[in-house]
């Protein structure tokens, strides 16, 4: 099993794409870096899609951007993808999911997959829980399984936050609420119906590092 | 209308106090005509609207106002709030169907789907093409994940009302989302007809049998988003991107004499220059991501 560590700022905007479309299924990647021995760190997330997740022209256009973009960035890669369900249901991930993940490893073995359980999230929100995400690995032809298992404390092993923690995060994710700065964030749905709109959404998290040609870190 | 809801909005938010009537009024109007669906916004300033300003509405539009807010209450599991409101309702309209569907709608959101489902039942079985309880019916399926039955059940609905563009939307979401690509395409032909002259359907279109795959499927494709490119004046990156798309999947040898077939070698072309001038003016940190895969796509095919 692959263990993961992730970002507050990633799971931040997370969090925002599925909050700035309640009614709707998101999705989108994770990019960072896989270590040597197979921890996958996810440094940001990239949304992509809330219309629909079914059609490809989006998706495909949307990973090329992307894998355009780390090519540039160099030290960067596409890592994993993330899933949030419309429905308030568990946190499983779906036949289509998977086969948006499939695609997605192929560009990293190691790839992590994280679905945002709806109901784990309302306890997040209540603070009765810390963890809002399911993380999903590879286990090989068998396809993606729960990492760890069933058992939360187990999944708590396996992903953890760098830069923070669930606690910050949750105030983090107040706040923004609060402000309505999850209106701020875009998706590359978005960006196709107004090219102005940045998916790579630089003014939104100042703890994300970007580094685009000509640009010091 | 767009500019005007962001305007009021704007002010209702920057408000010292308690806002006033009239702004509430105009967003409540605002946010019913364009059919936005932000439904804690609606929830906070309609409940301050009915309880400070009920004076300031006509009979007519306090019961509107009443039902929108009872909705937007529900869908931000506001239970108590919405409670109040259906109540308040239905003790003014008693033997309303339009009420009563308010409260199936009530159990919907507290996730009594059989209680809310009699109710619609009941309706039903004294007027059987209510379309509001034949349209709950799809909805209580999709939320308890059937979507089979939400399938059905939206089927029987168009067969009574087929000219309702959103239920074949909907029904294509539904189509889309069990990966139903052949059913879905079928939808967005019945909305073509219905509306021949929206880009954003012709693009659906295209997306749906660019995704089925199949050189044929991309040849078609491919007309749709031209179709789009000129309903939208190359402004629809969607449409743009798609040309592009499709042109790198059909491989077919093209004969250069043919008139039709020279201008589909120009195509490409022509899509990554309209591209490229519209990254370079709104998104030109995005240029250097968009070249590579320009060159890549438009260097295949033909």
């Amino acid at each position: 099993m692959v263990a993961c560590t992730v970002d507050q700022g990633a799971l931040l905007k997370v969090l925002a794409h599925a909050a700035k479309f309640p009614s709707n299924s998101v999705n989108g990647v994770l990019i960072g870096s896989c270590a040597e021995g197979g921890i996958v760190e996810v440094q940001d997330a990239i949304p992509l899609c809330h219309t629909t997740l079914s059609l490809a022209p989006a998706l495909e256009i949307g990973l090329a951007q992307v894998e355009s973009y780390t090519n540039i960035a160099g030290s960067l890669e596409i890592v994993g993808y993330y899933q949030s369900d419309a429905r308030f249901g568990p946190g499983d991930l779906s036949p289509l999911g998977r086969k948006i993940a499939d695609k997605v490893s192929e560009h990293q073995s190691n790839a992590v997959v994280l679905v945002l359980d709806n109901k784990r999230l309302e306890q997040f929100c209540k603070a009765q829980a810390d963890n809002p995400f399911e993380l999903f690995n590879k286990d090989g032809a068998k396809g993606w399984k729960r990492a760890g298992s069933a058992e939360a404390a187990e999944s708590d092993a396996k992903l953890q936050v760098k830069g923070g923690d669930w606690k910050k995060l949750r105030e983090e994710f107040f706040t923004m609420f609060k402000q309505l700065k999850h209106r701020t964030l875009y998706d590359f749905e978005e960006h196709l119906d107004d090219a102005a709109k940045d998916w790579l959404n630089k003014n939104f998290s100042s703890t994300a590092k970007f580094l685009l040609p000509g640009n010091a870190l | 209308m767009e500019i005007e809801l962001e305007e009021v909005e704007r002010q209702l938010r920057s408000a010292k106090g308690v806002p006033s009537a009239d702004k509430l009024i105009k967003y409540l109007r605002l946010v019913r005509d364009l059919h936005i669906r932000d439904s804690p916004t609606v929830a906070r300033y309609g409940n301050i609207l009915l309880r400070h300003y009920r004076s300031h509405l006509s009979e007519e539009e306090l019961w509107t106002v009443h039902e929108q807010v009872a909705v937007a209450a529900l869908d931000s599991h506001a239970l108590q709030f919405a409670a109040s409101a259906i109540r308040a309702i239905n003790r003014r309209f008693p033997d309303s169907n339009r009420a009563r569907r308010l409260q199936g709608m009530y159990f919907e959101a507290a996730g009594d789907y059989g209680r809310a489902e009699e109710i619609y039942r009941d309706i039903l079985a004294l007027e059987p093409a209510n379309e509001a309880a034949l349209k709950r019916l799809v909805a209580l399926e999709r939320s308890r994940g059937n979507l089979h039955a939400a399938v059905e059940a939206l089927r029987k609905y168009l067969d009574v009302f087929a000219n309702d563009k959103e239920g074949w939307e909907e029904l294509a979401e539904l189509y889309l989302e069990a990966l139903n690509y052949r059913q879905a395409a079928f939808c967005y032909e019945e909305l073509l007809m219905h509306a021949p002259g929206n880009s954003s359907y012709y693009i659906r279109y295209a997306d749906i049998l660019y995704t089925l795959g199949g050189a044929a499927n991309c040849k078609t494709a491919r007309s749709y988003y031209a179709k789009a490119v000129e309903l939208t004046a190359g402004g629809s990156l969607r449409a743009l991107f798609g040309i592009l798309a499709c042109s790198a999947h059909i491989t077919d040898k093209v004969a250069l004499q043919d008139a039709r077939s020279r201008a589909q070698i120009e195509l490409p072309e022509v899509t990554t220059k309209a591209l490229l001038r519209i990254y370079k003016q709104h998104a030109p940190d995005k240029l250097p991501f968009v070249e590579p895969i320009l060159a890549k796509l438009s260097g295949h095919g033909l």
